[in-house]
């Protein structure tokens, strides 16, 4: 008898869940396997992170923070300041390649920043989104796009790549990154600024917190044609509430509960 | 009843060649919540105390991700401690910790499988004598095997890990 009482309650737990399908959803892995998360084993933006997201099943691609060092070169590193993360200091915008190449991030692991030319990535299976930074936070100054759009064709180049992704703050530096034929996302904190937005029809979609966009505004954009990608998801909850909003991606940092979630 | 005999007779089995008099012997049971970067862990535990040697046996499960995820997440473990400091009201040494989990995190795919094993030494600091509070920390190697959609084969993945328990037993 007590057995039978004690069943009911576990059948609740595992039986009384209506399962949606999340199919047209992908799942984009957040700075290589998640921002500032303790459920990723790796460095954000390190290539083990990436590694670590691009073999999972279940993710279909990564966003990964790239800037502009002093050489003209794209490194992967998401902080405004070096010694936020690493054993280095002042802002990647306004150091040599050779002082990067020295730095290593801090914790316990091996991982190291590294240049997207290195980024060993699986262009053809797996969908790449760049966010780049747009300013040196050091100097105050907005970086010099067509240098930064330089750097970014040279390190791909020769890569097996069918399209670039950007995701970019900075709305001037929209037109030109369309006129390369990239495909462009305008991270904006409000639905509202990114429909207002003069370059609109140049974008491919925004990016935007969670927390910031409910499901009718995503059905709005959708609906005028535009993508939408969902950030800074981590908690199960979290995801759950955001798959529900039916977003083109979501960029998550806790990919294995973001499976989970898209395939109950 | 049926789950403290095989709980027993477990630690009993593995320990066998290192029971030495039945007197000095101790069996403890009880509960224990830990902190682990990938999850929150609950669950029980049984251990055979010998004078200033402990070793215990868990059975715990993840948090997040059986009762808010419905995916059952479970996690086998033994520690093996021991207290220099062994007195009424306080116990406290080094302990080492081997942790073995599984989960299917995705029911898509017939390889949806991570497995976790782990391996850590730490410091615990108990408190009490037939009623214990132990709280210990630790960190080590954690490996973790999935499956790589990319190399089509199942691939290890070493990282650091961490822990912190809270636990309490009970003397019989």
């Amino acid at each position: 008898m007590r057995f039978k009482l004690l069943i009911i309650p576990v059948l609740l737990l595992f039986s009384c869940h209506k399962k949606e399908k999340y199919e047209n959803v992908q799942l984009i892995a957040h700075a290589g396997s998640g921002l500032n998360t303790s459920t990723s084993p790796y460095h954000e933006n390190s290539q083990q992170a990436v590694t670590y997201a691009t073999s999972m099943e279940g993710i279909q691609g990564v966003e990964i923070d790239i800037q502009c060092s002093a050489s003209k070169t794209m490194w992967l590193y998401h902080d405004e300041y070096l010694e936020n993360s690493t054993n280095g200091e002042g802002c990647v915008n306004s150091v040599e390649d050779a002082y990067l190449e020295g730095l290593h991030y801090s914790g316990w692991g091996s991982e190291r920043p590294i240049r997207l030319s290195e980024l060993n990535f699986p262009y053809t299976e797996r969908r790449l989104f760049l966010d780049v930074r747009a300013a040196n936070l050091c100097t105050d100054q907005i970086l010099d796009q067509q240098a930064v759009i330089q750097s970014i064709e040279m390190a791909l180049n020769g890569k097996p790549y069918t399209e670039i992704c950007v995701i970019t703050n900075y709305s001037p530096w929209i037109h030109a990154f369309f006129l390369k034929g990239w495909k462009v996302y305008l991270n904006v904190p409000t639905v509202g600024e990114y429909l207002s937005e003069p370059f609109l029809a140049e974008t491919t979609g925004l990016c935007i917190r969670s927390t910031e966009i409910s499901k009718n505004q995503v059905a709005e954009v959708k609906q005028v044609g535009r993508e939408v990608v969902i950030f800074e998801v981590r908690s199960p909850k979290g995801i759950r509430q955001a798959l529900k909003k039916y977003p083109d991606y979501l960029m998550t940092d806790n990919l294995k509960a973001a499976i989970i979630e898209k395939y109950p | 009843m049926k789950f403290r005999l095989l709980l027993e007779t477990l630690l009993v089995c593995c320990l066998a060649g290192q029971l030495q008099a039945q007197d000095s012997t101790r069996f403890r049971y009880g509960v224990q919540f830990r902190y682990q970067p990938v999850d929150f862990f609950a669950g029980v535990g049984a251990s055979l105390n010998q004078k200033n040697i402990q070793h215990e046996v868990q059975l715990n499960t993840g948090v997040n991700s059986t009762f808010f995820q419905r995916r059952f997440y479970p996690q086998i473990s033994y520690r093996f401690s021991w207290f220099p400091v062994n007195r009424r009201w306080i116990q406290t040494g080094p302990v080492g910790i081997t942790n073995l989990s599984m989960r299917r995190f995705n029911k898509a795919s017939a390889h949806g499988y991570s497995y976790e094993e782990q391996l850590l030494a730490g410091v615990s600091v108990g408190c009490g004598q037939k009623s214990r509070v132990r709280f210990t920390i630790a960190g080590g190697l954690a490996m973790e095997q999935n499956w790589s959609f990319m190399v089509q084969k199942q691939v290890t993945y070493f990282s650091w890990t961490f822990l912190g328990e809270l636990s309490y037993s009970y003397a019989f």
